[in-house]
C-alpha cells in the first residue's frame, strides 16, 4: 500500500457515531479545559466564552448531521484551523521571549482552545468524538503548566470523570452494550486513581530548568522608594509591620519583618498560605538580617555593614546582585539554587532568597541591596506576585567548617572581616557575666589536647546540644516587659520558648565567646505539595534562626530550634490533639448525613428480611403471635393443624375459622395447592385480627367454595 | 486493533508531558501526565484481564448443517467480551449487554468445509472498560453434540456403474438388507459378516446367519471413495451428495459404501439427513 493511499484510507470517514452520551462526554470534556485554561488566566473571558459556546453548537449539529455530514463544512474548517496556526506563528515570532516558555502558554492555548471548538463542529464518527476527547488532554496541559495552587484540581477531577464517562461510552458504544455501567466506571475510576497515585509517587519531582528564563511578574502598585520601607504605609492590618508587646499582631506576617525584631513580643501566626516557592532544593529562605542587639530587639545598623552602604540597582530585570565583603559565595559549592515564589498575600517588600542570591528576576524598575546582604524590592509585593532567585549554593558541610576557626584570639581581628564589621558582629549591650560564664561552661569541654581553642563549628554544635537537653519549645509563653533582658530572662529563667528566644540565646552566647553571629529572619520551606511541586509556605513557617561567619565560607545558618524538643510533649496530649485537629476538620455534615442515608438503608433491608415471604408465613406469624399472648406457644414438632387446634380450645367461638385457616395455609405450604385471592385476603384478614384480639370470620361463600385451590390467583397474592 | 500503535502513542504522550514538566518544573503538568498514563495503562491493560477471564461454553447447537450454510449455536459468554467464530468462520457477536454476570448469546457459524464438528475455536476479544484497545484469545469450546456438516449439492451428474463378478467378501456388490427375517441358514460364501447370527451359531456350532426375504426393493449400491485431496475429495462428496439426493428425491432405494474413521461402512440411506452425515463422516483414501 502506497503512503497516499495509506492516507486515504486513515482519513476516510467512519460510521457514524449516534451514541449521546459519547457526544456529550465529549463536550463537556473540552469545555471543561477550557475553563481551567480560563481559570489560569491563559484565556480571555471573549474567546474562552466563545470558544465554550461553538463547542457546544458545533457538537449539536455534528450529532443532528452525522448521517449526512456537510461536505462543505470540512474546507471551511480546514480553513480556520490553518488560520488559526498562522496567527499562532504570527503571535509567537513577535511576542515571545526566546526561552521564556510562559509567554508562549496563552497563545498555544488560545490555538488549542480554537481547535477543539473548530474540530466539534465536524465530528460525525466515533474516531471524530475520540480525537475530541483525546485532544482535551493537551488543553488541560497548558492549563496546569501555569497553576500553582490546588484550585485546578476540581478542574482535574471534573475533567477525569467526564472523560472516564466519555470512554466507558465509546466502548458502550462500539460494544452494543447499553444501560449506565455503574460497576465498570467505579472499577477503572478507581484502577486510574490507583495508578495515578502509584505514578505519582514514582516519578521524580520535576525541576526547575536552569536553560529557561524565569517567571516573574509584579501586581504591586506602589513604588518603594527608600530600602527601610519594608510595609505600606507600615499599617497594622498588613502582614508585615513592626511590632510591639501590646500591639495587634496581623494573621498571615511575621513580626520580624521589619526594621526591628522584638523579641519581647508575641506572636500568633496562622496557617494561611503567604507564599509558594519551586525550589530546586529546600532551604532557609532569608528575608533580612539583624546584627544590633540591644537586650530585647534586634536592631539593622543605621550604617552600612560593608561600607558600602545601600546599593540601589536600577538594571532592570534580572537584576545582578553584587556580594557583601563578608559573603564568600562559590567557595562551598558549586551549584545553583533557583527559586519561584509565588506570592499568595500581600507581604513585605523584603525579596526572600536561599543565601547567596546572585540574579533576581522582578518585574520592577529597581531593587535596593542592603549591606547586610538583604534585598528590597522596588515595588510593593502584593499577592500575585512573581519572583525568581537564583543563588549560589554557599553551605558549607560540616567538615568544611570543622577546619575554620573565626575566633578572636587577644583581640586579634581576623583578617576576613574589617574591624568594623567585626565589631559590629561581636556586639552586646552590656557584659553579661552570667551568660558569658554558661557560654564558656558549655564549650569548656570540648577542647582537644593540644588545641586550645576550640573550633567555632564545635563550639556552636555545643550550644546546640545544651539547647536541645535545657530548653523546651513553647510558643505560649508570656510576653516581656519592657527594658527586660529577654536572653537573661530565657536561659536563667524560664527555659521555655521558640525560635526568636533560642535563635537569640544562641547568637548571644556565640558573642561572648567571640564568634561573630547575627540574627536571620524568614521562612522555612513548609510543607511540600508533590501535585503542585511547590513548598506551601504558611504564615507559621516564618523562622529565626542564627547565621555564623566562618572564613572562606561566609555566613552560614544554623538552627538551634530544631534541636529544641516540644515543651510537656506528653504523648497523651499529642495524641489528644492531633485527634482533635483531625475531628475538628472532619466534613461532619456530609458524614452525618451518609450515616444516616446508611442506618436507613440497613433498617429497610433488616425489615424486609425479617418480613414473611409469602402470605402463608404472615398468617402463619399473625397466628403464633396471638397464641404466644395467651400462652400458647407452637411446638417445633407441632403442625399448625394442631397448633391451632390447641389455640381453638382457647378460643371455641374461632374453631371453625381456626382450622379452617390451618388448612388452607398447610394445602399452600404443602400441597401446592394455591387458594384464590379472596381467600388468601380473608386468611390474612383473620390472622390479622385474630393477633389483635378481633376475630373475624372467614366469609362463609368464600370458606366454602371448593374452588379456592384455583391457581389463578394474581402473582401479586403469591408472596412479596 | 494493533497493540504497537496504542501503546507507543501512549508512551511518547506521556514522555512529551513528562518533559514538559521537568522542563517547567511544573507539578500539575506532571500530576496530569500520570493522570493520563494511569488511564492509558487502565485502559489498555484492562482488556487483557477481561478477554483473559473470559469463559465461553456452547449450551446448544443443532445436529446437522451443510458447508456454506449458517448455523446458529447458543454460548454462554461471562464477561464484557466480543465473540468472534474463527473456525468455523462466522460473525461478530457483542456479550456485553446491560445485564450482569453470564449472557447467552447465538453465535451464527458457516462452515465452509464438510466434516463432524465436536468443537469450535472462538475468539474471545474485550477493549472493555474504555474502547482503546482489543485483547483477544482463542477458545476451543466443545459443542454439546457433534454437528455434522454435509456437502454442499454439487452439480447433478450420473454416478459411475461398476459391474462386479467376483464373490464372498470380495464381492464389491453390497446385497440388500433390507427384506423381511426369514430364518436362520448355515453360511455361504458371499454372505456379510454382520449377517452371522451368533447364538445360532453358538447353539449349533456352525457359523449360521441370519436369512431375509427376497428384498423389496431394489437399491442402489453407491460406493464412495474419495480422493486423497482434501478439495478433490469435497467436491467429490458434493458429487455424490447431489447423486444420492437424486436418488432419493425420485424414492430410488440407496446403499451407500463409505470408507469412515471406524472402518467402511455400508449401510442402508434413507434420508437426506443421514446422507449429509454419512458424507460428513466419510474419509479419504489413504
Amino acid at each position: 500500500m502506497t503512503l497516499w493511499a495509506r492516507v486515504v484510507e486513515a482519513n476516510r470517514p467512519g460510521p457514524a457515531e449516534h451514541s449521546i452520551r459519547f457526544r456529550l462526554a465529549s463536550t463537556l470534556v473540552v469545555v471543561i479545559a477550557i475553563g481551567a485554561c480560563w481559570s489560569q488566566g491563559e484565556l480571555g473571558a471573549p474567546l474562552a466564552l466563545f470558544t465554550i459556546a461553538a463547542t457546544i453548537i458545533g457538537n449539536t449539529l455534528s450529532y443532528r448531521r452525522r448521517e449526512q455530514p456537510w461536505s462543505i463544512a470540512k474546507p471551511i474548517l480546514a480553513a480556520c484551523v490553518v488560520g488559526g496556526f498562522v496567527w499562532f506563528i504570527i503571535t509567537v515570532t513577535r511576542g515571545a521571549t526566546p526561552g521564556d516558555i510562559s509567554t508562549v502558554e496563552k497563545p498555544l492555548a488560545a490555538l488549542f482552545a480554537w481547535v477543539l471548538s473548530t474540530h466539534a463542529f465536524d465530528v460525525p464518527a466515533r474516531r471524530d468524538v475520540a480525537y475530541s476527547l483525546a485532544g482535551s488532554a493537551a488543553l488541560m496541559a497548558v492549563a496546569a503548566a501555569q497553576s500553582v495552587d490546588l484550585s485546578l484540581g476540581i478542574y482535574v477531577v471534573a475533567w477525569v470523570v467526564c472523560g472516564l464517562w466519555g470512554l466507558v461510552s465509546m466502548w458502550q458504544s462500539m460494544s452494543g452494550a447499553h444501560g449506565v455501567p455503574w460497576i465498570t466506571l467505579g472499577a477503572a475510576g478507581l484502577a486510574v486513581a490507583l495508578l495515578t497515585v502509584i505514578f505519582v509517587a514514582l516519578l521524580p519531582a520535576p525541576h526547575v530548568s536552569t536553560s529557561l528564563i524565569f517567571p516573574s511578574s509584579s501586581a504591586g502598585e506602589s513604588p518603594v522608594t527608600s530600602p527601610s520601607n519594608l510595609t505600606d504605609g507600615g499599617s497594622a492590618g498588613l502582614p508585615a509591620h513592626a511590632a510591639s508587646p501590646n500591639g495587634r499582631t496581623g494573621v498571615g506576617g511575621f513580626l520580624g519583618f521589619a526594621t526591628s525584631l522584638d523579641t519581647g513580643a508575641r506572636a500568633t501566626l496562622g496557617n494561611q498560605v503567604v507564599m509558594r516557592v519551586r525550589a530546586t532544593r529546600p532551604a532557609f529562605w532569608v528575608g533580612q538580617t539583624y546584627d544590633t542587639w540591644d537586650g530585647q530587639s534586634w536592631e539593622q545598623s543605621a550604617a552600612p555593614a560593608d561600607g558600602q552602604g545601600t546599593r540601589k540597582l536600577t538594571s532592570g530585570s534580572p537584576f545582578i546582585i553584587p556580594l557583601t565583603s563578608d559573603q564568600q559565595a562559590g567557595l562551598a559549592t558549586n551549584s545553583t539554587d533557583i527559586q519561584t515564589f509565588y506570592l499568595a498575600q500581600t507581604g513585605p517588600n523584603l525579596v526572600f532568597h536561599a543565601d547567596n542570591a546572585e540574579r533576581v528576576y522582578l518585574q520592577s524598575q529597581h531593587v535596593f541591596v542592603t549591606g547586610d546582604g538583604t534585598i528590597v524590592s522596588g515595588t510593593s509585593m502584593g499577592s500575585g506576585t512573581v519572583y525568581t532567585v537564583a543563588s549560589a549554593d554557599n553551605t558549607a558541610t560540616a567538615l568544611q567548617l570543622r577546619v575554620a576557626t573565626t575566633t578572636v584570639p587577644n583581640g586579634v581581628p581576623s583578617p576576613a572581616l574589617t574591624p568594623d564589621q567585626l565589631r559590629r558582629y561581636l556586639q552586646l549591650p552590656h557584659p553579661d557575666a552570667r551568660v558569658t560564664s554558661l557560654a564558656q561552661q558549655i564549650t569548656s569541654g570540648i577542647s582537644t589536647p593540644g588545641d586550645a581553642d576550640p573550633h567555632t563549628d564545635a563550639k556552636v554544635t555545643a550550644i546546640e546540644a545544651w539547647m536541645s537537653s535545657h530548653i523546651h519549645y513553647s510558643t505560649d509563653i508570656p510576653p516581656l516587659q519592657a527594658h527586660q533582658n529577654s536572653v537573661d530572662a530565657f536561659l536563667f529563667g524560664s527555659r521555655v520558648g521558640y525560635c526568636e528566644q533560642i535563635s537569640t540565646a544562641t547568637a548571644v552566647m556565640l558573642r561572648t565567646l567571640g564568634i561573630p553571629a547575627r540574627e536571620a529572619v524568614g521562612y522555612v520551606p513548609g510543607s511540600y505539595n508533590p501535585i503542585t511541586d511547590l513548598y506551601e509556605v504558611q504564615a507559621k513557617d516564618a523562622h529565626a534562626w542564627v547565621q555564623v561567619w566562618f572564613p572562606g565560607y561566609g555566613w552560614q545558618s544554623f538552627d538551634p530550634t530544631a534541636y529544641v524538643p516540644l515543651a510537656n510533649p506528653s504523648p497523651g496530649s499529642i495524641i489528644a490533639k492531633s485527634t482533635g485537629g483531625v475531628l475538628l476538620h472532619l466534613p461532619w455534615i456530609p458524614i452525618g448525613v451518609a450515616a444516616v442515608v446508611v442506618t436507613g438503608a440497613m433498617e429497610v433491608r433488616r425489615r424486609r428480611s425479617r418480613r414473611p415471604p409469602t402470605w402463608a408465613h404472615q398468617a402463619s406469624a399473625d397466628l403464633e403471635r396471638a397464641g404466644a399472648r395467651s400462652g400458647i406457644t407452637r411446638r417445633t414438632d407441632e403442625t399448625l393443624t394442631a397448633y391451632c387446634g390447641r389455640l381453638a380450645d382457647t378460643e371455641p367461638g374461632c374453631r371453625d375459622e381456626l382450622i379452617r385457616t390451618a388448612a388452607v395455609i398447610e394445602a399452600f405450604a404443602y400441597g401446592g395447592i394455591e387458594p384464590s385471592a379472596e381467600q388468601i385476603a380473608l386468611v390474612g384478614s383473620f390472622a390479622r385480627h385474630f393477633r389483635g384480639g378481633r376475630p373475624h370470620p372467614i366469609d362463609t361463600q368464600a370458606r366454602d367454595s371448593p374452588s379456592a385451590s384455583s391457581n389463578e390467583a394474581p402473582a401479586s397474592s403469591r408472596g412479596r | 486493533m494493533g497493540w504497537f500503535a496504542p501503546v507507543c502513542g501512549s508512551i511518547i504522550t506521556v514522555a512529551a508531558l513528562s518533559s514538559v514538566a521537568h522542563s517547567s518544573g511544573s507539578g500539575w503538568v506532571q500530576a496530569v501526565g500520570a493522570l493520563l498514563a494511569a488511564v492509558l495503562a487502565t485502559g489498555l491493560a484492562a482488556p487483557l484481564f477481561s478477554a483473559r477471564r473470559a469463559h465461553v461454553t456452547c449450551v446448544q447447537s443443532p445436529s446437522d448443517t451443510v458447508a456454506g450454510r449458517s448455523v446458529s449455536l447458543t454460548m454462554v459468554v461471562s464477561g464484557p467480551i466480543r465473540v468472534r467464530p474463527v473456525v468455523p468462520p462466522g460473525s461478530d457477536v457483542s456479550a456485553a449487554g446491560s445485564a450482569r454476570g453470564p449472557r447467552q448469546v447465538e453465535v451464527d457459524v458457516t462452515p465452509d468445509r464438510r466434516g463432524v464438528l465436536e468443537t469450535v475455536v472462538v475468539e474471545a476479544a474485550s477493549s472493555s472498560p474504555f474502547g482503546m484497545l482489543w485483547w483477544a484469545k482463542d477458545v476451543v469450546v466443545p459443542l454439546p453434540r457433534p454437528l455434522h456438516v454435509a456437502p454442499r449439492l454439487g452439480a447433478p451428474g450420473d454416478a459411475e456403474e461398476v459391474t462386479d463378478d467376483s464373490a464372498g467378501e470380495a464381492l464389491r456388490r453390497i446385497r440388500s438388507e433390507t427384506g423381511e427375517a426369514r430364518g436362520i441358514r448355515q453360511y455361504q460364501p458371499g454372505d456379510l459378516k454382520r449377517s452371522v447370527h451368533w447364538p445360532a451359531t453358538s447353539h449349533t456350532g456352525t457359523l449360521m446367519v441370519s436369512e431375509t426375504e427376497t428384498p423389496t426393493d431394489n437399491p442402489v449400491v453407491v460406493d464412495v471413495t474419495l480422493p486423497p485431496d482434501p478439495e478433490a475429495a469435497e467436491r467429490e462428496a458434493e458429487r455424490v451428495m447431489s447423486v444420492v439426493a437424486g436418488y432419493l428425491t425420485r424414492g430410488v432405494p440407496v446403499m451407500m459404501s463409505t470408507l469412515e474413521p471406524g472402518g467402511r461402512t455400508v449401510r442402508h440411506v434413507l434420508d437426506r439427513i443421514e446422507l449429509g452425515r454419512r458424507l460428513a463422516r466419510a474419509i479419504s483414501l489413504p
